[in-house]
C-alpha cells in the first residue's frame, strides 16, 4: 500500500507545501485543512481550519512551535461529523493524543485525511516569539541548523526526550528526515485513503529515501538516552515525598496544565466542582487538624489524582510545562508517571486504535503480584 | 517518636458483600479488631476511587487496605477486578513519590475468612511498623497538604 511520491521545494519547503495544500483545497480533495498558520500581524501560529486556498499565504505547517496540542482541536472537528472531508497537517504527538481521544469516543477518524511530518521538535512558546524578533523566517533557519536549535536555545525538553518523531496512523507522512529540502520533500502515503490524495495531484512516483531509516533511527536512540537521563535526574530530584512538595511547591492551581493537556479527558473536572470549594470553617478545620494549611489547597492531591487519571495516556508532548506560568516540572511528572504506569500495563499510547486504554478492561487472570 | 513505638493508621475500605461480613463475623467471635484499622465500608471494591486512597494518605493513613470480594464472588460481577487495575496504577504513582508498594493493600477475603481477615491487619500493622510512617502523611514541619 505505501506509495512514495515527490514534490520539488526549489529552495522553499514552506512554499512548496503551501501549494501542495492549495491544490488538494481547490480539487476539493478536503473541503477544509486544518494547519498551522501564522496569526500575521503577529508572528504566533496557530492550528487553522482553512478552505479557501487563498488563505494558505501564511500557512507555516513547518514553524517550529505549538501553542496547543492539536488532539483536542481534531476532537472538535471530528466528534460531531462535519458532514464533509477534512484534512489536518499535524505532528506525531497530536495524531497519538488524538488516538486516545478516538478510544474515549471524544473524536472520529472518519472523513478526515490526516497528514504527518517528521518532526524535528518545537521550541517553548516565548523562546519562539523571541526568536522570532530577530529572524524574518524562523522556521527555514530552524531547518537549515545542523543540529535542532538557533543560537544556543533548543527544542524543549519534552521534544528532546520524544521517540516518535514519526507520526504514526497518518494517512501521508510528509518525510523531512533524509533528503535534502531544500531540493524536494518525499510524501509518503500509508493507506489507500493517502494514496487517492496524492494521485489526485499526478505527482511523481520515487522510492522511499534511503537515508531515512538510518536518520530517524540515529535520532530514535539518541533521545532515548536523553530521556533516560531526564527521568533518572528527575526520580533523584523529585522521587520522594519531600522533593515532589520541592517540584509542586510554586503551583497555584490555575490548572493550566490540565487544560492544555490533550488527553485530559473529562467534561468536567472534579477539581473544579464544589468538591473542591471549601468554607472557611472546613478549611479552618483542616488547618487545625494539620497545625497549617497550604493555600490554595489541594494541590498534591491534583496532581498525583492527575498521574492516575492520565500517566498511562501521556502522549509526552510538554503542553503541560509550556502552559505553567511558574515554572513547574509538570513534564518530568509526566514522562516520569507515563513511564511507570505504561510499563505496568505494557500500553503505549497512540500505539494502536484497536488496544484498549488500561483502566478501561480487565482480565480475571492477571496481576496477581497486587492481592499478594 | 522512636520507631519502636510507632503505631501506624491503616485505612480499611471493605466491600460490604463478603469482606464487611467476615469483620462482622470477627466481632461475633469476640476477635478484637485491630486498633490501628480505621473501617470504611463500601458497597464494592470497585467503588473506591484512587482519589479516596490518595486523600487517606495526604490526610494522615499511614497504610489503606482494600477488601473485595474473591474473583467470581462480586455482587457486580466483575468490581473486584477494576479493583485490582486501579490498585495496581496507583501503586506505580504513589511509587513516583516514594510510598511503598507495603503501604496499599487489595485483599480478596470471603465472608467465612474471618480469622484470615484479622490475620492480614496484623500483618500489614507489623510491615508497616518496620517500615515507619508514610511521609504523606506525617509530613516535615513546614508541609501541609
Amino acid at each position: 500500500m505505501k506509495r512514495v511520491y515527490s514534490i520539488r521545494t526549489h529552495g522553499n519547503p514552506t512554499l512548496a507545501l503551501r501549494s501542495l495544500f492549495a491544490s488538494w483545497l481547490e480539487q476539493k480533495v478536503v473541503q477544509a485543512l486544518l494547519v498551522p498558520v501564522r496569526q500575521a500581524p503577529s508572528a504566533v501560529v496557530m492550528q487553522t481550519l482553512v478552505s479557501d486556498p487563498e488563505e494558505l499565504d501564511y500557512a507555516d505547517p513547518l514553524a517550529p512551535v505549538a501553542f496547543s496540542n492539536a488532539a483536542a482541536l481534531l476532537s472538535s472537528i471530528t466528534h460531531h461529523s462535519a458532514g464533509a472531508r477534512l484534512g489536518a497537517v499535524v505532528r506525531s504527538c497530536d495524531i497519538r493524543a488524538f488516538v486516545e481521544r478516538i478510544k474515549l469516543h471524544q473524536g472520529s477518524r472518519d472523513n478526515l485525511l490526516l497528514v504527518g511530518f517528521d518532526c524535528l521538535g518545537r521550541f517553548e512558546n516565548q523562546e519562539y516569539l523571541k526568536l522570532c524578533n530577530k529572524y524574518d523566517d524562523l522556521t527555514t533557519e530552524f531547518y537549515r541548523a545542523a543540529t535542532p536549535g538557533i543560537d544556543g536555545i533548543e527544542i524543549t525538553r519534552a521534544c528532546r526526550a520524544c521517540v516518535f518523531p514519526v507520526a504514526p496512523h497518518a494517512d501521508i507522512n510528509i518525510c523531512l528526515f533524509g533528503t535534502n529540502l531544500w531540493e524536494e520533500i518525499r510524501l509518503e502515503a500509508a493507506t489507500a485513503a493517502g494514496v487517492s490524495a496524492l494521485e489526485a495531484l499526478s505527482l511523481p512516483l520515487v522510492g522511499e529515501s534511503p537515508e531515512r531509516g538510518a536518520v530517524i533511527e540515529s535520532m530514535v536512540s539518541e533521545r532515548k538516552a536523553y530521556r533516560d537521563a531526564l527521568l533518572s535526574e528527575y526520580r533523584a530530584r523529585a522521587g520522594s515525598v519531600p522533593g515532589f512538595v520541592r517540584l509542586t511547591a510554586a503551583c497555584v492551581n490555575c490548572y493550566n496544565c490540565r487544560v492544555a493537556c490533550p488527553v485530559c479527558h473529562c467534561r468536567e473536572c472534579v477539581f473544579c466542582t464544589d468538591l473542591f470549594l471549601h468554607d472557611g470553617s472546613r478549611l479552618l478545620g483542616r488547618a487545625k487538624r494539620h497545625g497549617a494549611l497550604r493555600m490554595p489547597t489541594d494541590t498534591l492531591l491534583y496532581h498525583l489524582t492527575r498521574m492516575v487519571h492520565v500517566g498511562a495516556l501521556c502522549v509526552g508532548c510538554g503542553q503541560c510545562s509550556s502552559a505553567c506560568p511558574n515554572g513547574v516540572d509538570v513534564v518530568g511528572m509526566f514522562l516520569s508517571a507515563g513511564a511507570a504506569t505504561q510499563g505496568r500495563f505494557d500500553y503505549v499510547p497512540g500505539r494502536s486504535l484497536e488496544e484498549k486504554q488500561p483502566m478501561t478492561v480487565f482480565c480475571e487472570d492477571e496481576l496477581a503480584d497486587v492481592t499478594g | 517518636m522512636s520507631a519502636s513505638d510507632f503505631e501506624p493508621t491503616i485505612v480499611g475500605f471493605l466491600c460490604n458483600w463478603c469482606p464487611f461480613t467476615a469483620v462482622d463475623l470477627a466481632g461475633s467471635l469476640t476477635r478484637a479488631k485491630s486498633p490501628n484499622f480505621r473501617l470504611i465500608r463500601v458497597v464494592c471494591s470497585g467503588t473506591v476511587d484512587p482519589k479516596f486512597v490518595l486523600q487517606s494518605f495526604l490526610e494522615g493513613a499511614d497504610g489503606v487496605f482494600i477488601g473485595g470480594c474473591w474473583p467470581g464472588d462480586c455482587h457486580y460481577i466483575h468490581g473486584n477486578l477494576k479493583a485490582r487495575r486501579r490498585v495496581a496504577l496507583l501503586t506505580e504513582v504513589l511509587g513516583q513519590v516514594g510510598i511503598e508498594k507495603e503501604r496499599l493493600w487489595l485483599r480478596w477475603i470471603a465472608a467465612s475468612e474471618s480469622a484470615r481477615f484479622v490475620e492480614m491487619v496484623e500483618e500489614m500493622t507489623r510491615q508497616l511498623r518496620v517500615l515507619g510512617p508514610c511521609a504523606l502523611a506525617r509530613r516535615p514541619r513546614g508541609i501541609s497538604p
